[in-house]
């Protein structure tokens, strides 16, 4: 009976010490072990670990997830004196965490420092550049991704040697103009937008007239084409007809020009027409005679 | 000996509960995936296991063993508003009117003022990433898509922006946006980027209608000039085809008239011929029968010998 209470004494003994001193490192964090707030150990890899139990050393657990935030809003001057607002985000992680754990204790502490970091940064960075370093229609011209690398790495070191943290990503958030700069770009967009408007009108008459031109030219020659043929096959028509009357003609000259005569007076004379015969003419010849007959 | 029985059966009874609760205990490491999810398998807080695929599986009880399970197949989808000048409570451009007094927007290359709203489309695709790498993945995403909307936009003209460039947009965006995550090892793939709604801010839309409406009334201007056109030309051609026709029907009228007054010639000369004195009277005489009485006047003068004046004698029926 003794023995065995013994036994559950020693078990009791060793489940404690074990439970006051056996501690997990998962995934997400980094350890860093303290004796009364000396640092010991940093543990960086997860798993089952052993320290001194109870208040003799002490588990510090630091994120070790990257963390993001958004930097406050601020105005600033571009090279050019044109006035900026910048927002940024900044992705960062713990690289040291006993830096880390003896410099701030908080990430929301870091990210103010940081963030203050940052718009100063900016705030130096950005009079390097001009407003065509923004925004350009020449992508070649737009420089945010090297003014982001120059902040990055401008600030990496800094936050190292300072906080114990690295930072791994900076970049624009949100670029805007002030309130003032908006409305004259506005109206400068109104008044680009008035002149398109006014181009396209232009080119639709511009256009519409050209068809008209070209269609009036079309139809002018349209009908020179048809008056030239026409008068071509009427030439045509002309001079077949004399060829045939060439022909025909040309058997007896005599009795074509008889027959031609005895027409152009069938066409001359005609209603109204007077006209005096002589009695010696072909007609009365006879008539004549008789008269002088009396019969 | 009935109290040592009463004992003894207790105890039995107490040992029966204590091998139940160390078989449920052992039994509590049962765990289950499902279709859509990837298990990670942690013992200490080490990882073991990062790809557990779906089904029934066994890990060693708490403490020592622990599951975290990721929906993997699941497209998540968040809004960007960033840009947009929807200014509900305590979304982000409603947080940054309030810092700096300002309407969200972003800016064109050409410098003009957009309002963009944009959709994403998203699934983890490395559930050991997702879950250890980044502490909030959702907003780091939304940070990237809005840093990767303002570089787009810095570089494109407001037309591009506001008509044809969308599809562009999208893919840049979409690469962008994966190559910056992948970087940054955030788990995260992007499937799907949308632009939803781009648009001139409300005070200046109104010039943009009137470029669309302008652009509207080319094409009609042009379009009745084609039309006028259209009505001309076939105008012309029919005038055209009856000119020729005309002209047509002269050269077949002259050629047939030829040959018939050329036949007719042929018909007098071959009687002409057989009897020329005869047949050229006739025709004479024809001729006056004919022509004579349509002559409003005849006169007839008879010339007497050596006598001058003549003397006319009328006879007409007139």
């Amino acid at each position: 009976m003794k023995a065995k209470f013994l036994l559950l004494i020693i078990v009791i003994i060793v489940v404690g010490s074990a439970y006051y001193s056996l501690f997990t490192v998962n995934e997400k964090e980094f350890v860093v072990i303290t004796r009364f707030g000396k640092p010991v150990r940093t543990l960086d890899k997860a798993g089952l670990y052993i320290k001194r139990p109870g208040f003799l050393e002490t588990v510090n657990r630091v994120e070790k997830r990257a963390n993001v935030f958004k930097t406050q809003p601020i105005q600033l001057l571009l090279g050019d004196k044109n006035p900026l607002i910048i927002t940024c985000y900044v992705c960062w992680e713990i690289a040291d965490p006993l830096t880390f754990l003896q410099s701030l204790t908080s990430s929301d502490i870091v990210n103010q420092k940081i963030g203050d970091m940052v718009n100063s940064l900016l705030g130096s960075t950005l009079g390097d550049y001009t407003i065509e370093n923004i925004i350009n229609v020449k992508p070649e011209l737009v420089k945010l991704e090297e003014i982001e690398t120059r902040i990055l790495s401008e600030s990496e070191q800094k936050a190292i040697e300072k906080y114990g943290i690295r930072i791994i990503d900076v970049g624009i958030r949100r670029l805007a103009y002030p309130q003032i700069v908006t409305q004259s770009v506005y109206n400068r967009m109104k008044a680009e937008r008035d002149k398109e408007a006014k181009k396209y009108l232009a080119e639709g008459k511009e256009e519409a007239a050209k068809i008209e031109a070209q269609t009036d030219k079309e139809v002018a020659k349209i009908i020179a084409e048809a008056n030239k043929e026409s008068e071509i096959l009427k030439g045509q028509g002309d001079k077949e007809a004399m060829t045939i009357y060439a022909e025909a003609y040309s058997q007896d000259r005599a009795f074509f020009e008889f027959t031609k005569s005895l027409e152009a007076c069938r066409e001359v004379l005609k209603d109204k027409s007077t006209l005096i015969l002589s009695t010696e003419s072909e007609i009365l010849k006879y008539l004549k005679y008789t008269e002088k007959t009396g019969e | 000996m009935e109290m040592k029985n009463a004992i003894l059966s207790s105890k039995r009874f107490i040992s029966y509960i204590l091998i139940v609760l160390i078989l449920l205990y052992i039994a509590s490491g049962i765990y289950s995936i499902a279709q859509s999810q990837v298990g990670i398998h942690q013992r200490f807080g080490r990882i073991i296991n990062p790809n557990v695929k779906p089904g029934i599986h066994y890990a060693l009880p708490w403490p020592i063993d622990k599951i975290d399970k990721v929906s993997v197949m699941i497209v998540q989808r968040i809004l960007i508003n960033d840009f947009s000048s929807n200014l509900e409570q305590d979304s982000t451009p409603y947080v940054f009117h309030r810092l700096t007094g300002l309407t969200p927007n972003c800016i064109s290359g050409d410098n003009n003022i957009v309002n963009i709203i944009c959709a994403i489309q998203y699934c983890v695709s490395n559930p050991v990433d997702y879950l250890f790498r980044i502490k909030d993945n959702e907003r780091l995403l939304r940070d990237i898509i809005c840093n990767s909307i303002i570089k787009c936009l810095a570089a494109l003209r407001v037309d591009e922006i506001l008509t044809y460039g969308k599809r562009k947009i999208e893919t840049m965006l979409k690469t962008q946006t994966q190559e910056k995550l992948d970087i940054l090892n955030c788990g995260l793939i992007i499937s799907f980027v949308e632009l939803r709604d781009v648009r001139p801010p409300a005070t200046v839309q109104g010039a943009f209608d009137d470029v669309i409406n302008a652009k509207i009334d080319k094409r009609k201007i042009i379009s009745q000039a084609q039309s006028r056109r259209n009505e001309q030309l076939p105008l012309a051609n029919a005038t055209a085809t009856r000119v020729i026709e005309k002209a047509k029907m002269y050269k077949l009228e002259k050629i047939l008239t030829a040959h018939g007054e050329t036949q007719r010639f042929s018909k007098q000369l071959e009687a002409y011929r057989k009897m020329k004195e005869v047949t050229k009277k006739r025709l004479y005489f024809e001729f006056a029968k004919e022509v004579f009485p349509e002559i409003e006047k005849v006169y007839i003068v008879d010339r007497e010998e050596n006598k001058n004046p003549a003397r006319v004698k009328i006879f007409s029926d007139k």
